[in-house]
């Protein structure tokens, strides 16, 4: 369904993508691994078409038969969770104004039903409705990572990248996190994963992609990329770690 | 920062002001000490206002300047010195008036479209104009213009000056504005708003209000540079403003017109930046 072909990213002469590929099929996971600096954020934004005109993309990304570096709509077709829960939503606006616009984004309604919709989607994340007027900064970074999969989840994008979404979750949050994405798969929403925790590459994942230095140096499924590949476990975590060892 | 401490500062800075007025420009304060050294009367009209002590002076001062009594021109002693003042205010508020927007309207839609192509084509060729602009002085391109445009110094008081000015102006705001938003269009909460399918005015709107009190900084950082562009400006095109006056004023040694205006620009600086850091606490949310 989403085909990534030779995708590669030029700034300033220098090659920060180079030669990705990889396809995904509909309620697929791919999961993209690799240091920091590797190139993952760029390549997903490029994906995206969020790159500043000064980086030079060229390659082909295809959602069906459409090209998205041409044409794409943002929050239909594709979307994301942005990887800084903190700097993600503007924090000179309140956070309800922001899921608002965001609801209203995806479907028109009333104003009175778009309201209620936003105070449910807090209702669910255990919020009193009054978080509607508080700014994102004085919300904990957890919080506004579980809205922005929660507004994931209501926008039913076709392809959904989902850039560190559990970097800010403690265990029990974790694992919502990682149900919602589930249930967002079950809906045929493809996901592209960027993740630092093994964990949830392995509940996720149904392709792993591992890139170093900007272009793909392992791909396969998640259990073979553990077993055979020089992943650098000492940068992931040690829940990671153990993962790592028992799946060897 | 408190804003009731930054409103309660502003009376300091007034007595300050008046004091430094009073002592330095006061007309009646330099004929008394020169009196003083030459132990000759002077011919003042109140002896024992003369007599009587600095601060029942200073007193005495504050409640005429209270009252709008800035007393009469040296140099022109029918006229009193607020109605020259307010004679040349008009020229000159019309003067920033109408360069400001000249400012405004061209750096605004210019900057933002140099930031939204950022290196491309228009973005090189602006950067070239303004670097070309910014390194000639303002009175040079005054002079330029009136040589250009055959200016009859009488017919055009703003067109021509406002052009001056804003040529001098515009550059400096053409790369503040275009730095702003090539900063905002990189943020995380930009990118993360397109991404969540939100109309181009949306984000906008998302960007305007992060970037406002960096603009309105910009704005008023600038009063001091303009109030200079003012005084040249307005002596090349013989524009009978504020500028004019203040320079004729020194020249003729005029000094309660000298005296007046420094206390009336020194007030007016004064109530300017606290209406900015007003306007700065009131559009940035308390917690940041």
């Amino acid at each position: 369904m989403l085909a990534v072909k030779n995708l590669d990213v030029v700034y300033n002469k220098v090659h920060l993508v180079q030669n990705l590929s990889f396809d995904i099929r509909g309620g697929e996971c791919v999961c993209i691994l690799g240091p920091s600096g590797s190139g993952k954020s760029i390549s997903t934004k490029a994906m995206m078409g969020l790159l500043s005109p000064d980086f030079f993309v060229d390659g082909d990304v295809c959602l069906y038969s459409k090209s998205l570096l041409e044409h794409r709509e943002l929050g239909k077709d594709i979307t994301m969770i942005a990887q800084n829960p903190l700097t993600a939503f503007d924090n000179m606006t309140r956070i309800g104004p922001q899921i608002i616009e965001t609801i209203l984004a995806i479907e028109k309604l009333p104003a009175a039903d778009v309201k209620q919709k936003a105070i449910d989607l807090l209702e669910r994340l255990q919020m009193p409705h009054d978080t509607m007027k508080m700014y994102p900064l004085e919300l904990t970074a957890s919080l506004l990572q579980q809205i922005m999969v929660k507004l994931a989840q209501m926008m039913e994008p076709a392809v959904l990248v989902a850039d560190c979404p559990t970097s800010a979750a403690n265990d029990a949050t974790r694992d919502t996190i990682v149900k919602d994405l589930l249930g967002m798969k079950t809906k045929s929403t493809s996901i592209v994963l960027i993740t630092q925790d093994l964990s949830v590459a392995q509940a996720l994942a149904d392709k792993v992609v591992v890139m170093n230095n900007g272009s793909v140096v392992d791909c396969g499924t998640f259990d073979k990329i553990i077993s055979t590949s020089q992943l650098d476990y000492a940068k992931y975590s040690n829940r990671a770690a153990n993962i790592a060892v028992k799946t060897a | 920062m408190n804003i009731k401490l930054r409103i309660l500062s502003v009376i300091p800075l007034l007595l300050i002001l008046s004091l430094v007025c009073f002592t330095f420009i006061n007309p009646s304060e330099q004929l008394l000490s020169v009196a003083r050294a030459s132990h000759v009367a002077a011919d003042f009209n109140d002896v024992e206002q003369v007599e009587s002590g600095f601060f029942i002076r200073y007193g005495a001062w504050v409640r005429d300047c209270f009252n709008l009594d800035f007393g009469y021109s040296k140099i022109n002693p029918d006229v009193t010195v607020v109605s020259i003042i307010g004679n040349s205010f008009p020229a000159t508020g019309s003067l920033i008036i109408i360069s400001f927007l000249i400012v405004i309207g061209v750096s605004v839609p210019v900057g933002i479209t140099c930031a939204k192509y950022k290196n491309g084509w228009f973005d090189r060729i602006i950067k070239r104009i303004t670097f070309v602009l910014t390194i000639m002085p303002v009175y040079w391109i005054g002079l330029i213009i009136i040589w250009y445009f055959h200016v009859s110094l009488v017919e055009n008081y703003f067109i021509f000056p406002a052009l001056a000015i804003a040529l001098a102006y515009v550059p400096r705001w053409i790369k503040n504005i275009r730095n702003l938003f090539v900063d905002a269009f990189g943020q995380d909460y930009v990118l993360y708003a397109r991404a969540r399918g939100l109309s181009n005015s949306k984000v906008m709107d998302h960007i305007i209000k992060n970037t406002a009190p960096l603009f309105v900084n910009d704005i008023f950082r600038g009063i001091p540079q303009l109030a200079l562009c003012m005084v040249i400006i307005e002596n090349i095109f013989a524009v009978p403003g504020l500028g004019t006056l203040c320079t004729k004023a020194l020249l003729n040694m005029d000094f309660p017109i000298i005296q007046t205006f420094v206390l009336w620009i020194g007030v007016l600086c004064i109530f300017a930046n606290l209406a900015f850091d007003i306007i700065k606490y009131a559009i940035t949310p308390q917690h940041v």
